[in-house]
């Protein structure tokens, strides 16, 4: 049995999650600065509330630090669970005390959503939100999308130990440098090189499609923030399909599309390293199960003759499918077009696109490819094996920014994270299914949350019950931090009513 | 083509003319759907004539052979295709500051328009008022501004309290004994 924690780990775990929260406390000064220059000010105060509730807590928890403590693995990870939980809380308070939302669990849904980067919400009347909490709801899934923990990490964690715990604890692992804060950093500047041209790209395409100066300006602030961390929030009720319009929908996929991939790509790519795009595992994987699960979906749709041209059904069809594989969630249909109008062929693909997700190390959620590319290369592997003689031997590599070793605990660790991904989209199907939902819209919208890809088939609503409310919160949760952070919670909370070590 | 074009500042007197006035083409005109009610029976009224009636939101775009206007009513949005001119006519759009005019459109229906790319919209050949916009406003209560502000000095008080004696308070040993620390793993 695990031995059970001293006063000092939980002062280690509430101190890191504290300074987390500070970080979020400065994050607020964006929405804020919205609001005072839009003269809102009811969205003013009640995002100073959040903003001084996210610092002092924060303050007081981080105060809690043992003078000599280091942190190790458990404290990081366990750390980072706490986290997002208190994240999720401090982040809700504007949206409750707004009106847009009918209850706290409401609000706390949108938040969790937001953070994940999922981006199914339960917002009520969104068209009538003000500018102020609308960005909020967009910084909120930009920060989610880099990563909570990557944020204090960069500004506030950076020198002392127990960094990369909480780093690794958020689902990224990969190294740009050394120093896990010099890499946190490195992420941070990445988003902003993309946030500069995203920002100015969409801003452009919005004006080209009669878009006022100044809404065309917002509307791209945060539909790149929800584009870049494949979030899938929008300013408007109808999504992107508000805007009517191919161009905008082709530049927020160029950006949505570069969300998905993994930071260390980018990386590799702004250091002159081209070649490695063509190489990369995970772009390999991401194109081989796009373009056969697209085709799919296209056939499934070209038969139900929904979409009469092909022009039609090409766009509506290779829209939805990136948007559910690189788990971002924008859509141009309305929620219950999918039920009325996608056959259950092309809804399957959809959810298997839901499923496998984006590349490691990015923002977006799934299984993702390096795990898809590991497991078909070493069931090939395995085959291979099987058919050449007994004494003979062959590399087992994958290579992604760099040959790695496709060792035997590479690959059971990766078929554990995608058989637990399984498991968890299950247990959220079965719980739609007991709320009263048909299997396929409860095995779609569970794809969704499990994925944190936030397309909707008309589930996600105010009025579901608040059972199915808490299951996906939790879900969204548990798939965003791809379970290692939850499980050492788990064990973290279950040691702790274990026997005190003598 | 549009039945009524709009200037702005006209809705009330566009109002009070539709009701004193009925176009003879409006007894033709069906029952105004929902927007929920156009997405489920999607299949059975595609390219038929219907009724919406809603309020505008967001911004009109104007492209180059007309113009695109969405409507939200209790149920959903839906974007009209309508004439530039009769959209530069609408006076008021729903946003935080504003509840948009209300419209009652007549068009025809498309469940995947192949002239804009299929999504589902309402091609309008007949757009009124039927209720002005007005604007709204936020006050801010009283009481939750004074509790923004104790909660602001709060806040930086323990920021204050935190930067004078906390700063070097980081981690430097793990505890001794604890799974994950130094000593132990």
């Amino acid at each position: 049995m695990t031995a059970r924690p001293r006063l000092d780990d939980y002062r280690i775990i509430l101190a890191y999650s504290g300074r987390v929260a500070i970080g979020l406390g400065a994050v607020y000064a964006v929405p804020l600065a919205v609001a005072a220059l839009e003269g809102e000010w009811a969205a003013f105060v009640d995002l100073s509330i959040g903003c001084s509730a996210s610092l002092a807590l924060g303050a007081a928890l981080a105060s809690l630090m043992p003078r000599e403590a280091r942190p190790g693995w458990l404290h990081g990870m366990v750390a980072t669970a706490v986290s997002w939980l208190l994240e999720m809380f401090l982040a809700a308070i504007p949206y409750r005390l707004s009106g847009h939302y009918a209850s706290w669990l409401d609000s706390l849904f949108d938040a969790m959503s937001g953070f994940t980067t999922t981006g199914l919400t339960l917002v009520q009347d969104l068209d009538h939100l003000s500018r102020a909490l609308n960005t909020w709801r967009h910084v909120v899934t930009f920060v989610g999308g880099q990563g909570v923990v990557v944020l204090a990490l960069s500004f506030l964690v950076g020198g002392s130990r127990g960094g990369y715990e909480l780093y690794v604890g958020e689902a990224k692992d990969e190294r740009l440098f050394p120093r896990v804060a010099h890499t946190a950093k490195a992420i941070w500047k990445i988003s902003a090189v993309y946030l500069a041209v995203g920002v100015g790209a969409l801003w452009v395409a919005g004006l080209s499609i009669g878009l006022p100066a100044k809404e065309a300006f917002y509307h791209g602030a945060w539909v790149y923030m929800a584009a870049w961390s494949t979030g899938g929030f929008a300013p408007m009720s109808q999504n992107v399909g508000y805007y009517h319009s191919a161009v905008y929908e082709l530049v927020c996929v160029a950006f949505f599309l570069a969300g998905s991939l993994n930071f260390a790509l980018h990386h590799a790519l702004m250091t002159g390293n081209r070649r490695e795009l063509a190489r990369n595992a995970e772009v390999i994987s991401f194109t081989v199960t796009f373009a056969g699960l697209f085709t799919l979906a296209a056939w499934a749709l070209a038969g139900s003759g929904t979409y009469g041209g092909i022009a039609t059904l090409l766009r509506k069809g290779f829209y939805h499918v990136i948007s559910a594989h690189t788990t971002t969630g924008f859509m141009t249909v309305a929620a219950r077009q999918f039920a009325r109008e996608w056959t259950p062929l092309a809804l399957c693909a959809m959810i298997l696109a839901m499923m496998a997700g984006g590349s490691a190390c990015s923002t977006a959620g799934g299984v993702k490819g390096m795990r898809v590319a590991m497991l078909w290369l070493a069931i090939r592997n395995e085959v291979r094996a099987l058919l050449l003689p007994s004494h003979a031997s062959f590399r087992r590599r994958i290579h992604a920014s760099g040959d790695r070793d496709l060792g035997d605990g590479v690959v059971k660790g990766a078929a554990l994270v995608a058989l637990l991904y399984v498991a968890t989209w299950v247990l959220a199907t079965m719980a739609g299914v007991a709320a009263g939902y048909s299997p396929m819209d409860a095995a779609f919208e569970g794809a969704s949350v499990t994925g944190n890809v936030g397309l909707s088939i008309g589930v996600t609503a105010p009025g579901m019950p608040a059972a199915l409310k808490v299951v996906y919160l939790l879900v969204m949760w548990v798939g965003r931090l791809e379970f290692m952070a939850v499980l050492a919670l788990g064990r973290f909370v279950l040691s702790a009513f274990g026997r005190r070590r003598p | 083509m549009s039945r009524v074009a709009l200037a702005p500042g006209m809705a009330a007197a566009a109002l009070l003319l539709a009701a004193l006035v009925p176009a003879p083409a409006f007894a033709e005109d069906p029952p105004p759907s929902a927007v929920t009610d156009l997405v489920e029976r999607a299949a059975e009224l595609d390219g038929r004539r219907v009724a919406l009636e809603g309020e505008a939101i967001g911004s009109p775009m104007i492209r180059d052979s007309g113009a695109w206007v969405n409507i939200a009513d209790r149920s959903g949005a839906l974007g009209v295709w309508m004439g530039a001119e009769t959209a530069r006519g609408i006076a008021r759009f729903g946003s935080y500051g504003a509840v948009g005019d209300t419209l009652r459109v007549t068009g025809v229906f498309h469940r995947a328009c192949a002239e804009h790319g299929g999504d589902m919209d309402v091609h309008a050949d007949g757009t009124i008022v039927t209720a002005p916009g007005r604007p709204v406003a936020h006050p801010v209560p009283a009481g939750r501004v004074v509790a923004a502000l104790a909660l602001a000095l709060v806040a930086a008080g323990a920021v204050a309290a935190l930067a004078a004696f906390g700063q070097d308070r980081g981690p430097r040993t793990p505890p001794p004994g604890y799974p994950g620390s130094a000593k132990s793993s």
